[in-house]
């Protein structure tokens, strides 16, 4: 199993990386910005500017969950989405696009690809969304399933799809998916989990 | 057997949706003493933006009625949970506020009124709203979410409810159902935290509403077949002491009122500090008493809500210093 953990871990290196090349302080506060109060037509231009200053941005994405049938599993991923430039995240930011995570467990590993949409936050780090109020994710997931899985064989693929909903940091997600194994007891699967994260 | 109704279903879990973004808390003593910047031009560009770009997003010949105008603004507006104007207010450059970036951030939560409550109390698992200024007067980045949010359940269920009720006996209904509300599902029994100054915003954005069609005049207005949203809008003008939470006290419930009183005694020695003193006496000369304030004398007096006056500072100071 410990060759799927380096995906995760490296995926975490790269954002530590991201976010030191990105040049973000461990206070993204700066300064006031107003210190005058401009007039109606300089704020109207100053808002029209800043929410135009938009550019496209990669956050961490990460889950820690009980499910069946990898049982215990973290999962480390990353969300595409637009931003504005000014937004550090420090406090809830909302976002949507498109995202991946790579998903190591106890009887297995699940890789997915979806689309989803979060309030979330970075804290310090700037770009993982460790702590996410709100979110909601359409997955397609392959799962990959070894050692003392309850399925039979307990080593089989699977593919299919999951439904993931967060709410104050709570992740609920189910799923079906269909075994690519001619060997399977059943071909569908139906999956389940609860845990932390997105 | 009867059945539950599938659209009730929906409402009540919607409702519930929204306790998460309408539970978020609030500290304006944190923020007494130090200096902030008045947001309030900032706020009218980003109110004016969105609701203009809504407009100009259906183009419909002839032009739309009036109503159906709003309909499009309040989309932009008001989203089913967290409200796109706090998402924006506390997150960029121009809207100053305090705290602001991450240390500051990290400081507040870990000393704002609410931090030492219970740790599985739901308002703590929320990021609490900071504090901005406009016209001098102080409140929490929650107020606009209520503002919009809680203005359109006050708007929609006026709309509703027309012809149910004397025209004079309106307003005191609806303003019922909005402490009831805040009582049931955002306050009370949720995070045992009932703002008065949600109640407060809350009626303002539901004259917000009511204006854009039937002010006087209107603030849509119909310009070569187009509407437009007036450039008369102003934030400041519905902005009022009664926002602010260290003005205006909130109801607590017994428990998380133990390790509020502590934090706010704290401010004790704050509270005839200059600047202090002269925002209270700036709050006293504009603060009128509002159809919310008269609704809640009106429940302390039969009982059905506490006295507020005993959650205010100057009460709790006046306790320590007993």
């Amino acid at each position: 199993m410990k060759k799927y953990c380096i995906l995760p871990l490296a995926a975490l290196v790269l954002f530590a990386s991201d976010i030191n090349a990105q040049g973000f302080g461990a206070d993204g506060a700066g300064p006031a910005a107003n210190p005058d109060p401009p007039t109606a037509d300089q704020a109207m231009q100053q808002v029209r500017d800043e929410l135009a200053s938009v550019e496209d941005r990669w956050y961490g994405i990460t889950r820690a969950r009980w499910s069946y049938p990898q049982k215990y599993s973290v999962a480390m991923g990353a969300i595409l989405t637009e931003q504005r430039k000014d937004a550090d995240c420090s406090n809830p930011c909302m976002m949507h696009g498109w995202h991946f995570e790579v998903e190591p467990g106890l009887y297995g590993v699940q890789g997915s690809v979806g689309w989803g949409k979060l309030v979330a936050e970075a804290g310090s780090s700037g770009r993982l969304m460790h702590t996410v109020y709100l979110g909601w994710a359409f997955r397609g997931v392959v799962l990959r399933t070894w050692g003392d899985s309850p399925l039979m064989p307990a080593a089989q693929t699977l593919a299919g799809v999951e439904a993931s909903f967060s709410l104050l940091r709570l992740n609920y997600s189910i799923g079906v998916l269909r075994s690519l194994s001619s060997k399977a007891d059943s071909d569908w699967v139906f999956a389940a989990g609860i845990g932390w994260g997105f | 057997m009867r059945t539950f109704p599938n659209h009730c279903l929906a409402v009540i879990v919607l409702l519930m949706l929204q306790v998460p973004a309408q539970a978020l808390e609030t500290d304006q003593f944190y923020a007494w003493g130090r200096p902030i910047a008045d947001s309030g031009t900032y706020l009218n560009a980003w109110v004016r933006l969105t609701i203009q770009d809504a407009l100009d997003s259906s183009a419909s010949v002839p032009p739309m009625e009036c109503a159906a105008a709003v309909k499009l603004a309040q989309k932009r507006l008001r989203k089913t949970i967290y409200q796109p104007i706090e998402m924006w207010a506390v997150n960029n450059d121009l809207v100053d506020r305090i705290p602001r970036g991450f240390e500051e951030n990290r400081e507040y939560r870990e000393n704002y009124l609410l931090a030492h409550s219970f740790s599985m109390y739901l308002g703590r698992w929320l990021n609490p709203s900071p504090t901005l200024e406009v016209n001098q007067v102080r409140f929490g980045t929650d107020k606009l979410a209520h503002f919009f949010s809680g203005g359109l359940f006050y708007y929609n269920w006026w709309n509703k409810h027309q012809g149910d009720y004397a025209p004079d006996k309106m307003v005191h209904k609806m303003l019922r159902f909005g402490t009831k509300l805040e009582w049931w599902l955002q306050g009370k029994w949720v995070t045992g935290v009932v703002s008065l100054g949600d109640l407060e915003a809350n009626y303002q954005g539901f004259l917000f509403y009511e204006q854009l069609c039937n002010g006087d005049p209107p603030l849509l207005e119909l310009s070569d077949g187009r509407w437009v949203f007036s450039d008369r809008f102003d934030i400041g003008d519905y902005v009022s002491p009664e926002w602010d939470e260290s003005w205006n006290a909130n109801i607590y419930n017994h428990s998380r009122w133990r390790g509020v009183r502590a934090s706010m005694a704290a401010y004790c020695d704050d509270l005839h500090s200059p600047w202090v003193e002269q925002q209270r006496a700036l709050y006293r000369e504009r603060d009128v008493q509002t159809p919310t304030e008269v609704l809640v004398a009106e429940l302390v007096a039969k009982g059905k809500l506490p006295d507020p006056a005993q959650f205010g500072i100057t009460s709790v100071c006046a306790q320590k210093s007993e």
